[in-house]
């Protein structure tokens, strides 16, 4: 189980004077950096600062084995292989990257259909519009349902959607707006059933939960390193190997060629077809770091945690008369988001006084206009959580909510 | 914990709560919209002019925070007598002294909405950091 006051000491944030009696609860934007990844980091800027891509000298040689180590960690983490790890800069970099790929290698012609959620985030759902008008094919939006539990995706018009027409289902694993954790196998099934490719933006999930690309059978994957304890400017992409070597690669340059020549190029095999270059190499060690800092804690023990904390916090938010909730309410089918409204105020103002009271959240659109527009809000607040926060997070919290009740009263 | 109340000092929260101009006038020579769609500000300007080309009236009608809404409030009472060309000379320093406090990053947009949304009418550059 999750003890969180060891925890909590792992991350130097945490520990800094100037932010004490910080209530941190915006993870989902970005999560905190233990020491164990800041370490990583640092070793390698200050002992083997080099260069990858075989330099002939100790120190490149270690920077290159780290990096590769670091791949090897990550696929690990997902229970892929070495081959299928794509490092990137961002989970967003990851989506671009993915979508102008299958788009470079003629998997779409005019009519196809492209099935996603009410509930992507930008990163994935403007790059697909985009590859959409260009190429001329039509999306499809499965909505949330409209009875029964807030936040749940409707399976059976999902169903209806995925047909033969369907090229790609691509859609959001987690949300990050409702936390819900949608049921990855049974999309990825359904887009293998019509022949169609599947592809999960995993970044609310991946370090919150376990992971298993083999299990889930998605043929393609994504997420960013600092929402998972990682540092900024680093992401992954998983694709099937078989897949990955069909494709052409959507981002060109050094270090992803075998040969060139005046008139062509060879590429290089995968991953580094995909890796043009000289890559985030303190980002991806830093990564590597984070993946085992997390592992040894345990992936199930972090989702236990949230449930935990999900539950108290449904318990003290729900007896407060203003707050409406725009998230899942089941605690073991939220990640640990929980975006909500107060009657009367707006979220700008909510979030202005909880941060004059040291909570950290945030309000606006949460990069999922579609989503807000679809629930009949402009935007909402949302906090969210992680393997440190605290039952005593919640509380202030909650205190900045009576807070906002009495300044707006 | 007693919270710092300047950002909703009596007059932000007052203006929020009771505003002097906030509505759509039956009639307009001039309406802009202003928009923050990062967080779901937005409004519409409505501006009647005398013969002189002087703002005779100032309204404006929309849904945000209480500091958008409060300073498009503020600010429609200080343009009425003025001329639209005296919009070009709206600075951050006139939001902020008009408002009574200073304008965090984090806020700009808010603060600003209403004259940005003059200034844009007039093809004036925004206020605020990029």
């Amino acid at each position: 189980m999750i003890d969180t006051d060891t925890i909590k000491k792992d991350f130097p944030l945490f520990n800094n004077e100037e932010e004490n009696g910080l209530f941190y609860l915006d993870s989902s934007s970005s999560s905190q950096t233990p020491v164990h990844v800041l370490d990583s980091m640092d070793a390698y800027y200050r002992t083997y600062r080099a260069n990858t891509r075989r330099g002939q000298y100790p120190m490149s040689e270690k920077a290159e084995s780290s990096y590769e180590g670091a791949r090897i960690l990550v696929a690990q983490f997902l229970n892929a292989s070495a081959r299928e790890i794509i490092f990137t800069a961002g989970a967003t970099a990851s989506a671009n990257l993915i979508v102008y790929s299958l788009e470079n290698s003629d998997i779409f012609k005019e009519g196809d259909e492209i099935v996603t959620t009410i509930m992507e985030h930008h990163s994935l759902f403007v790059p697909l519009q985009k590859l959409a008008k260009r190429k001329k094919l039509i999306i499809k939006i499965i909505p949330m349902k409209e009875q029964e539990t807030f936040g749940e995706l409707d399976y059976v018009i999902a169903k209806e959607l995925i047909t033969p027409k369907t090229k790609l289902v691509a859609f959001v694993g987690v949300s990050n707006v409702t936390g819900t954790i949608n049921e990855m196998k049974e999309l990825c099934i359904m887009a293998r059933e019509v022949g169609a490719y599947s592809l999960i933006d995993a970044t609310q999930g991946a370090g919150h939960m376990p992971l298993d690309v083999k299990d889930i059978g998605c043929d393609f994957m994504f997420f960013a390193g600092h929402k998972m304890c990682g540092p900024v400017g680093i992401g992954v992409l998983y694709g099937k190997q078989e897949l990955l070597e069909k494709l052409e690669p959507g981002f060109y340059g050094g270090g992803m060629i075998e040969e060139v020549t005046l008139e062509g190029v060879k590429f290089a095999p995968v991953p580094h077809k995909f890796e043009a270059g000289t890559p985030n190499i303190a980002g991806a060690i830093g990564l590597g770091a984070a993946c085992v800092y997390l592992q040894k804690i345990g992936l199930e023990n972090i989702q236990k945690h949230s449930e935990e904390i999900n539950a108290y916090a449904l318990s003290r938010l729900s007896a407060i008369s203003e707050i409406k909730l725009y998230c899942h309410q089941s605690p073991e089918k939220n990640i640990g988001v929980m975006s909500f409204t107060v009657s009367g105020v707006h979220p700008h103002d909510v979030g202005e006084i909880f941060s004059r009271a040291h909570v950290a959240t945030r309000g606006g659109h949460h990069c999922a206009q579609p989503l807000m527009k679809a629930m009949g809000v402009s935007s909402v607040n949302r906090a969210s959580f992680y393997l440190y926060t605290t039952k005593e997070d919640i509380d202030a919290l909650v205190n900045g909510l009576l807070e906002v009740r009495r300044v707006f009263a | 914990m007693a919270m710092d109340e300047e950002l909703y000092k009596q007059n932000i929260l007052d203006r929020y709560k009771n505003p002097r101009h906030k509505k759509v006038p039956e009639s307009f020579d001039m309406r802009e919209g202003g928009v923050n769609a990062s967080c779901g500000d937005s409004l519409m300007v409505f501006l009647k002019f005398d013969d002189n080309g002087k703002i005779l009236e100032a309204n404006f009608d929309g849904e945000g925070c209480a500091v958008s809404m409060a300073s498009t409030d503020m600010l429609m009472d200080k343009i009425i007598g003025t001329r639209m060309e005296d919009f070009a000379n709206i600075y951050e320093l006139d939001i902020s002294t008009m408002l009574g406090i200073d304008i965090g990053p984090s806020r700009e947009k808010c603060a600003y909405l209403g004259a940005n949304t003059l200034r844009r009418w007039v093809g004036e550059n925004p206020l605020g950091t990029i």
